[in-house]
């Protein structure tokens, strides 16, 4: 087994690198214009603006990874002692410095000809009232505190440094969502007959002074009641009998229901529409979910159900579709799901031999496929070309019109409820099973019996049913098709939301669809940025926390069963005997 | 060397056997793996199939269970040809393999590995007796019966393996290098498992490089050269020969 040389950096090397790196980026933020835009927006109500918390954020986070102990492997990790403190100072103050430094640059030379960004008030807003000189020594100095604030946080014990970060983390997200749960708030105080004054949480679009201490407190008593006491209370949810576990577990889910039902009586109808179309993300997370997460067959054109739910919802319903025929809803759904079904397995047919790679790169062939289709010429007449299909009435269901957002959003989560139990019961069942062996080793789950081309067909056709279902939802919202909606981005982004929750998790494809379908409205006033905001927050994502938001049992253990099988192997190296496997 | 007729070498080799391969040739795209191989294998026998590496032992396997198409040839189970049908009939014929190198579902349970074994069966009740039975013959499995197969040492990982194919109480149990890469104690182990296994009844077709232990509890072998079948006797009288031992014992154990 190889060993890998570890090369130790004396921490000054250490404080030097990651200043230089944290020393770039607070560049880098007001360079592109980053601060600036951000600090419309208010964290604590004339204290802190949003582009300036990134500054403090970049210092106090440098300070904090050049403290972190880093024992040699095998070794037990030293406790940062009182140099550490230090270090984490010289980190941030070299970033202060370069901070600093490019302030007097861009005060003396005009950037403005390159960085668009980089304004006379930007230079006088960063010099902080002060000539760009003194800015140097503010950055300086600031830096040198923040770092050493972060490195502090490596000497407190972890039972400390939890609820603070945290309680830090609760108030910075708290504040961020504040159109969203200030709109919440209001509705709920004036629903339940109170005066809808928020100002003791929120003001100026941020929080109060008074909200931020009552958010920073709170959080930070409760989670350092939860790192103390919390393991006992697992334990003693452990203990309780299945029974009773059962119903714990059913009265969580039954709240969360009940907070879903009642959610759209108090959004503002905008981020009811918002939810619809998480609900309808979530709905094809499901659909593909089964074929990726569970038969492991990577699908990159499963936008063409899509379409297909879409377009065949569209053509039977529509009056002005070529068919006319104007269907009802009830011979409509399962019409739609049989093509939808029979158009999978017609799909699947032809790439059952392919594997990986090579079966991604012919479904994404097969998802343009479907756009090329529904916008050429050719099937114009029946399809309606590039004007797509209109008029596409709502049903009625019990009397309910399914045309207003609301009633839509209750049909949706009906749906997906529905989904969700059925995909959960095929996870436990002989075929999710099967599927999993297949997903891990094809050739000997065929030569244990496992019918792969009956299997894999049975994936594609499930698959392709879930997604014309959402399909029929998105035509039922819009009122009507275009081929410009199905086009290949859908396809990525449900598989990006897989992977961001966890394969194969059915809890990781609804919280993946809320951050990455949810989240992007949110953050719509970003403007310009908020594609690359998303893009890191994803990227660091996937590099924290590769196996999901919340993996699968299954699939945590894939990405963590290296790791194991090393540790036996170096067990045994010796003797390969008969002594205990890791529990 | 094909052998037309042949006298019986052990006294197992009573009536039709219950797999036959006739002048099979295989091939790996265009390289040919097997040229014109004769086996025979009766009811109740431990036949063992030795040869170096890339001699075309595990394609001989592989061939009999349908991965590999054979080019020409036929194979015979229990008098019936089997040859160019799907592995999933082949496997419903009671013809169960362990893979080479164990080839364990790593990331599911030692419990679901043991229940993909029974895919073909339906019987809830006797699928149930039998991971009760593969447990009693393998007691080590018990105690890890939730864990994850990747997690078991790699002794273990065969008993798993061999376990997952006797859920399908497989008349025919094809294995590959069942040895490999094992201490020699626990290969001692697999070997008395083997034994008893084909003690029930069971016939065992046995591929390994471990000449040595193999022919100690084969009733018969074959010898695999380069796809060709260059000698086959009793097991006993193989490890008695000089040209064996020279070729294959020697450099064993």
């Amino acid at each position: 087994m190889a060993v890998t040389e570890v090369k130790q950096r004396s921490p000054r090397q250490l404080a030097t690198k990651f200043g230089l790196i944290a020393g770039i980026a607070s560049i880098y933020f007001p360079v592109v214009g980053i601060t600036e835009r951000f600090n419309d927006r208010t964290i604590v109500d004339g204290v802190l603006q949003l582009g300036n918390a990134i500054f403090f954020v970049i210092a106090l986070a440098a300070g904090y990874i050049v403290a972190k102990p880093r024992p040699l492997p095998g070794e037990e990790p030293e406790p940062p002692g009182p140099n550490a403190l230090l270090y984490g100072a010289l980190a941030s103050a070299i970033a202060g410095l370069m901070t600093g430094l490019f302030v007097l640059l861009a005060d003396s030379v005009n950037l403005r000809p390159v960085l668009i960004s980089v304004t006379g008030g930007l230079i006088e807003r960063l010099s902080y009232g002060g000539s760009a000189a003194s800015a140097v020594l503010i950055m300086i100095m600031g830096g040198a505190a923040l770092g050493a604030l972060g490195a502090g946080l490596q000497l407190i014990s972890t039972k400390l440094r939890r609820p603070v970060v945290i309680a830090l983390g609760t108030a910075l997200l708290i504040s961020l969502t504040e159109p969203l749960l200030n709109a919440i708030l209001r509705e709920v105080l004036s629903q339940m007959g109170l005066k809808n004054n928020t100002s003791w949480l929120y003001e100026g679009g941020g929080l109060s002074v008074t909200g931020a201490i009552l958010v920073l407190i709170l959080t930070f008593a409760g989670m350092s009641w939860w790192t103390t006491r919390g393991s006992g209370v697992k334990a003693a949810y452990k203990q309780r009998p299945e029974q009773q576990r059962k119903m714990i577990k059913g009265g969580a889910l039954l709240l969360a229901g009940l907070f879903l039902v009642y959610l759209p009586q108090i959004l503002t109808s905008f981020l009811a529409e918002i939810l619809g179309t998480v609900g309808l993300y979530i709905l094809l997370g499901l659909g593909l979910n089964i074929v990726v997460g569970y038969a492991g067959l990577l699908d990159l054109g499963y936008v063409a159900f899509l379409a297909v739910g879409g377009y065949s919802t569209a053509l039977f319903v529509s009056e002005r579709s070529s068919l006319g025929w104007a269907l009802p809803y009830w011979q409509v759904v399962p019409l739609t799901i049989i093509i939808a079904t029979v158009i999978g397995v017609m799909i699947g047919a032809p790439v059952l031999r392919l594997r990986g790679d090579y079966l991604a790169i012919v479904t994404l062939g097969f998802g343009e496929i479907a756009r090329v289709i529904v916008l050429s010429d050719w099937a114009a007449p029946t399809l309606g070309g590039a004007q797509g299909i209109l008029g596409i009435t709502a049903p009625e269901v019990f009397g309910v019109d399914l045309r207003d957002p609301q009633n839509l959003y209750y049909a949706i989560l009906a749906c997906v409820a529905i989904v969700a139990f059925i995909s959960w019961r095929l996870s436990r069942s002989r075929v999710g099973r099967a599927w999993n062996a297949m997903r891990e080793d094809e050739q000997v789950a065929e030569a244990m019996g496992v019918s792969i081309i009956g299997y894999k067909l049975l994936a594609f056709g499930t698959g392709a049913a879930l997604g014309s279902l959402s399909g029929m939802f998105f035509a039922i919202k819009l009122g009507s098709v275009f081929p410009s909606s199905f086009n290949i981005l859908v396809s990525i982004n449900v598989l990006a939301l897989i992977i961001l929750g966890g394969m194969g998790s059915i809890p990781g494809v609804i919280v993946g669809s809320f951050v990455l379908v949810g989240l992007p409205e949110l953050l719509r006033e970003f403007g310009e940025f908020r594609l690359l905001i998303f893009g890191t927050v994803l990227v660091s994502l996937m590099l924290l926390k590769p196996e999901g938001l919340i993996p699968s049992r299954r699939r945590q253990a894939e990405l963590h069963i290296e790791e194991v099988e090393e540790e036996l192997f170096e067990k045994r190296a010796d003797s390969d005997g008969p002594e205990p496997a890791v529990t | 060397m094909s052998e037309s007729v042949q006298a019986p070498a052990t006294n197992k080799q009573t009536g039709e056997p219950i797999l036959k391969l006739v002048n099979v040739d295989s091939y790996y795209g265009p390289i040919r793996a097997l040229e014109g191989v004769n086996i025979e294998v009766y009811a109740g026998e431990i036949v063992c199939l030795l040869g170096s590496n890339a001699a075309g032992k595990t394609t001989t396997l592989k061939t009999i269970l349908g991965m590999v198409a054979p080019r020409a040839g036929q194979i015979y189970l229990r008098g019936k040809r089997i040859d160019g049908k799907k592995t999933t009939e082949i496997v419903a014929q009671k013809v169960t393999m362990v893979p080479e190198n164990r080839r364990l579902f790593t990331r599911m349970s030692v419990r679901e590995n043991l229940e993909i074994g029974a895919e073909l069966r339906d019987d809830k009740e006797g699928i149930e007796k039998d991971i009760r039975r593969v447990l009693e013959i393998f007691p080590r499995l018990a105690e890890r019966i939730g864990q994850k197969a990747g997690t078991l040492s790699g002794g273990e990982q065969q008993m798993l393996a061999m376990g997952r194919a006797l859920m399908a109480r497989p008349e025919v149990l094809l294995m590959d290098e069942p040895s490999m890469g094992l201490a020699p104690i626990l290969v001692e182990q697999v070997f008395e498992t083997i034994k008893e296994i084909n003690s029930e009844g069971t016939t065992v077709f046995l591929v390994e490089q471990n000449a040595h232990m193999a022919l100690e509890i084969a009733d018969r072998a074959y010898v695999l050269q380069t796809g060709n079948v260059v000698l086959s006797d009793s097991a006993e009288k193989l490890l008695n020969d000089p040209k064996m031992q020279e070729a294959y014992l020697g450099e064993v154990t």
